[in-house]
């Protein structure tokens, strides 16, 4: 989901460091975790471990290109990944890169809810190689006061227009607009905003998107992928593009600080891209039984169900539902309302000419040329 | 007539009305509490070779760099050719310097060098290097032109500095140890070939040095330094033969100093006793008070072997050859004459070595004429 | 026996200047050499839905022939599209003007160390080194606070009253030379006091002396003097800011195309590893080239016959 922060490049080393100073030195089972930054409980490795007996190893990532070029170059280290289902984790499936799930080891598996699971055979026939963990949405991350003060108490703040109607955008320029860096997830809101298929890889319909895009940029602060979390908790933006857990990660933080910066969560009315992020075990992993045996960890209701409560975002497992704090349950950023489900946009994985023109398109729209 | 005229040209400082070319005044160097120079005034007339004598740390080399410009005095003030270039910075001054290390430009070549300093005049393209060849030929040095000074031997370099703070045409020229960093024997040609170029042009240079023999050979009048003072300023003569402090005496060529106590004035000589035991009388026109404490200074060469040897003899001194340094055309005695006292004795050898009057361990009675040694209170 | 040790000695000393003369090619081998020829392999190979994703340059078919296929596509790519070409261009831009910020910054301050009491110079050097300790990544970091709309120097600014509104330093090319001149201008302090400490101060006085005033001494003795610490220092500064990706991607604003931008999309963001080996190769050769032939200049001026 999220994209490049340089910061978690130094961050595994740190988690690497802590782990192990608690961890007794004695040569003991360990399972190799390769996840995304803030993308578990507090206490849910400490919990497997003492439950196992296996000391989990944690690396960091922001970013599923990383992840993905690990996996690619071979002899990762890791047991246990979490990619986004598309369109990284289809083509790493294409590409050989996981091993088949022994379903017989987790037990957990068919109470997972069966709408999700449904999705990801369309990439994964079978479900053999995936899991799904977490479900989040890109939307807008708003700053209600600046927003309302730039366009006026009564603008809807829930639609892409605000990036891209290059009046309103023109307002917001001084308060601050981000977008993710990440070609695929700009051209889809830019193409639902212009009502195409997100998915379009028609050439006309990318050259609008892209113009929209190139107005918009005039008005663009920045195009990052995780920046936006802290600037828009302290006030220094007043848009982003982002991911739903991010963006009610940077709300949970602005009202610790209360400092008077309000942030909200909008899921664009035009439609929005779910992402679902999903848990698999390299083919090259060395330790696949330990794997399997975090994988079902993660399957436990209870244990799922703080991640949620944890990071915001949703997760596929219906038995953990009731277990999520009611203010999470019946937050719409996070447990969407049937209505604004209909009209998420499911990402197809594009070809690797798609792919390529897709971020050449991005890298112009980006340098202005 | 004409001999005076002459004589007032060569020693001006003799002459009443004549000017100074460099006037030091009072000049006074502290570095925080340590004063380099200290109280020094000092007149040098043009066309002299004056020099600067004393030992490392004296403040010869401070001295030299104030004239210079590159220190400015603590008090004081400093004229060169009657103006006061006291607050004139280096660059401004009709001044030049050899710099002790030469300070040749390492990225230039010999002749850049030696250009450098007329491209801050504002010569002409063709002037420049015609007193560049000038130069280049005056000190013999035209083939080395395209050199760069990391390609040239010591002496060389010497030349190409000295080319090169002569192409100014100063009319002053400072040279800072000029041939410190010479070799023993081209240091004696290049003592003559310094003075020789120095009647040619005819401008004044100031020299310091620390070793006596050059300030001996070279210069018109030394002034020897001590601890930031000026002792002595004279010509190499009367430095030698007349020295006025103890410092001075012991500082140039080899002296016996004597001490001892005023016995008695008699006309225009004194007499002295000696802490070795011994009278001695000399020629010296100043009244000395009764018991004053004086040292004698008698240099080796003015001794000779005694015949007529008296127990109560007056410039008379008997003791024991202890070492004999044999220099070739003289040769050095060491005489025992008390066990806290040697007397040194120069002896021309005019026999063959083999034949010598004096040998070791032979006793031997030493003279001198009231003449030949001063009495030094200071 | 003993004609045995000493053949055994004889080898001893045969392996051991082997192993004097060898370490540096070693050396030279295993960590250029063979990188290189890995870059080079996949250069030349095509992408690949595989792992690792790209293709192999070789293959056995039958009758033990060997098929060697070398793709020299993306060389073309490289060369013909004028995106590359303008982000090497903005990349040499970039790493120009930072290497010129840096030096009209660090010559002083070196020349002020190298010219400072001696006490003072190991405290001095010790204040340039020091940031060193603290991560590059978090110091980079730092200056996004320090720049930021609602940041330090803003608060600063304002709360002095110099500025009414929050300037908008973050994210833009001098947000960029900010970072690069705060990152790199130890390197080019340090081999210019290096260099500075051991220029002869009597020089610039015979300089004095020859009628020359300070700032024209400066010109003709100091600087032509200095010039092989100014070119290492700048060569220091140069040669990564070219490559430079994390500053114009933590600080720059969105328009920053700089090759290591450029690199990153197309390692991780396309999955062309042969085309961002193409990119890398191409980088180094327009890099590499101008130094080689400085050099060789150089070589020619200084062996000239006198």
């Amino acid at each position: 989901m999220p994209k490049f922060n340089a910061l978690h490049l130094v961050l595994p080393a740190v988690w690497v460091g802590l782990l192990s100073t608690i961890a007794p030195v004695h040569a003991e089972e360990t399972v190799h975790l390769y996840n995304w930054n803030d993308y578990f409980a507090e206490n849910t490795l400490e919990e497997f471990q003492k439950k196992t007996g296996i000391r989990p190893v944690l690396d960091l990532y922001d970013n599923n290109d990383v992840l993905e070029a690990k996996l690619f170059a071979g002899s990762s280290g890791y047991d246990v990944v979490f990619p986004t289902a598309r369109p990284f984790g289809a083509r790493q499936i294409k590409a050989g890169l996981y091993q088949p799930l022994d379903k017989s080891k987790l037990p957990g598996l068919d109470q997972l809810d069966p709408a999700v699971m449904a999705s990801l055979k369309e990439l994964d026939p079978d479900n053999a190689h995936l899991v799904p963990y977490l479900l989040g949405t890109t939307g807008l991350g708003i700053n209600v006061a600046k927003v309302k003060a730039a366009l006026g108490p009564d603008a809807a703040i829930d639609t892409w227009a605000i990036l891209f109607d290059p009046a309103q955008a023109a307002k917001l320029k001084s308060c601050g607009i981000s977008i993710l860096d990440d070609a695929t997830e700009a051209f889809a809101a830019a193409l639902a905003w212009l009502g195409k298929d997100p998915n379009s890889r028609v050439s006309d319909d990318l050259d609008a998107a892209a113009k929209a895009l190139k107005d918009a940029r005039k008005s663009i602060r920045y195009f990052h992928s995780s920046q936006y979390i802290s600037d828009l908790a302290n006030g220094d933006l007043c848009v982003a593009h982002g991911y739903s857990g991010d963006i009610l990660q940077a709300r949970s933080r602005a009202e610790e600080a209360a400092k008077g910066v309000t942030v909200s969560f909008q899921i664009p009315r035009e439609g929005a891209v779910l992402a679902t992020d999903v848990v698999a075990i390299p083919k090259d992993a060395p330790n696949p039984a330990a794997a399997h045996a975090f994988i079902a960890y993660l399957l436990e209701p209870a244990v799922i169900a703080d991640i949620t409560n944890h990071v915001k975002y949703a997760n596929a497992n219906p038995a953990a539902t009731p277990l999520v704090a009611e203010a999470v349950r019946t937050d719409p950023g996070i447990y969407p309302t049937e209505a604004v489900r209909q009209k998420f946009i499911v990402l197809k994985t594009p070809s690797d000419k798609q792919l390529r023109d897709l971020n050449r398109r991005w890298t112009r729209i980006k340098a202005e040329r | 007539m004409a001999n005076s005229v002459e004589r007032r040209n060569l020693e001006p400082w003799q002459d009443p009305r004549a000017m100074p070319y460099v006037r030091i005044d009072h000049v006074t160097k502290k570095f925080n509490d340590i004063y380099a120079v200290d109280d020094v005034t000092l007149d040098i007339y043009q066309g002299e070779f004056f020099s600067l004598l004393g030992s490392s740390g004296c403040g010869k080399s401070t001295l030299l760099r104030l004239m210079a410009g590159l220190e400015r005095p603590t008090a004081g003030r400093i004229y060169i050719d009657g103006m006061d270039v006291t607050d004139m910075p280096a660059y401004s001054r009709p001044v030049n310097m050899m710099f002790q290390s030469y300070a040749l430009f390492p990225h230039m070549t010999v002749e850049q060098n030696v250009e450098f300093g007329l491209k801050q005049d504002r010569l002409s393209r063709q002037e420049r290097a015609e007193r560049v060849s000038d130069m280049l030929t005056l000190l013999q040095i035209g083939e080395l032109r395209k050199r760069k000074p990391d390609q040239l031997s010591g002496g060389q370099r010497q030349r190409v500095a000295l080319a090169r703070t002569l192409a100014k045409h100063p009319k002053l020229l400072l040279l800072d140890e000029p041939l410190g960093a010479l070799d023993k024997r081209l240091r004696e040609s290049a003592q003559f070939e310094l003075v020789n170029l120095q009647e040619r042009i005819g401008i004044t240079f100031v020299t310091v040095t620390h070793d006596q023999e050059e300030a001996m050979t070279m210069s018109t009048r030394i002034a020897v330094m001590d601890a930031g003072r000026i002792l002595q300023v004279d010509t190499p003569t009367a430095i030698y033969e007349y020295p006025e402090y103890r410092f001075v005496a012991d500082f140039i060529g080899l002296v016996n100093l004597f001490e001892g106590r005023v016995v008695e004035n008699e006309g225009d000589q004194v007499v002295i006793e000696s802490t070795v035991g011994r009278r001695l009388r000399l020629r010296d026109l100043r009244p000395h008070a009764i018991g004053a404490p004086v040292t004698v200074a008698i240099r080796p060469e003015k001794l000779s072997i005694c015949e007529t040897y008296q127990e109560d003899g007056v410039n008379q001194i008997k003791g024991v050859v202890e070492d004999i340094a044999y220099l070739g055309d003289v040769s050095i005695y060491r005489v025992r004459v008390s066990p806290a006292m040697l007397v040194e004795m120069t002896l021309t050898n005019v026999q063959p070595r083999t034949e010598q009057v004096l040998t070791w361990g032979q006793e031997v009675a030493m003279e001198w004429s009231p003449t030949s040694g001063v009495v030094l209170t200071e | 026996m003993h004609k045995l040790l000493a053949k055994l000695r004889l080898r001893d000393r045969h392996l051991a200047r082997l192993v004097n003369i060898g370490a540096p090619y070693l050396w030279l081998g295993l960590f250029f050499l063979l990188p290189f020829a890995i870059v080079l392999h996949i250069s030349l190979a095509e992408t690949a839905l595989a792992q690792p994703p790209y293709t192999s340059l070789w293959e056995w078919v039958d009758d033990g022939i060997l098929q060697i296929r070398l793709n020299l596509q993306n060389f073309s790519t490289v060369f013909h599209d004028e995106l590359y070409l303008a982000a090497f261009l903005n990349s040499l831009g970039v790493a120009l003007v930072g290497t010129v910020l840096c030096l009209l910054i660090g010559y002083p301050m070196a020349y002020a160390i190298a010219t400072a009491p001696e006490r003072w110079r190991v405290v001095l050097l010790m204040l340039i080194i020091l940031p060193f300790w603290t991560s590059f990544l978090i110091r980079v970091y730092a200056w996004i606070s320090i720049l930021k709309p609602n940041g330090l120097l803003n608060h600063l600014l304002m709360g002095l009253g110099v500025i009414d509104a929050p300037l908008t330093l973050l994210h833009t090319q001098t947000a960029i030379y900010i970072g690069v001149v705060y990152s790199y201008l130890p390197f080019m302090i340090l081999p210019l006091y290096a260099n500075l400490t051991r220029l002869d101060f009597s020089l610039l006085e015979a300089a004095a002396d020859l009628g020359c005033r300070p700032f024209k001494a400066f010109l003709k003795v100091t600087l032509p003097l200095s010039l092989p610490g100014l070119v290492a220092g700048s060569m220091l500064v140069f040669i990564p800011v070219v490559g430079e990706f994390v500053i114009p991607d933590l600080l720059g604003g969105p328009d920053n195309l700089m090759i290591g931008n450029m690199l990153w999309t197309e390692f991780f963001g396309n999955k062309d590893w042969p085309l961002a080996a193409a990119l890398t190769l191409s980088l180094l050769g327009l890099l590499v080239a101008p130094f080689v032939l400085m050099q060789r200049l150089e070589r020619r001026i200084e062996g000239e016959p006198s």
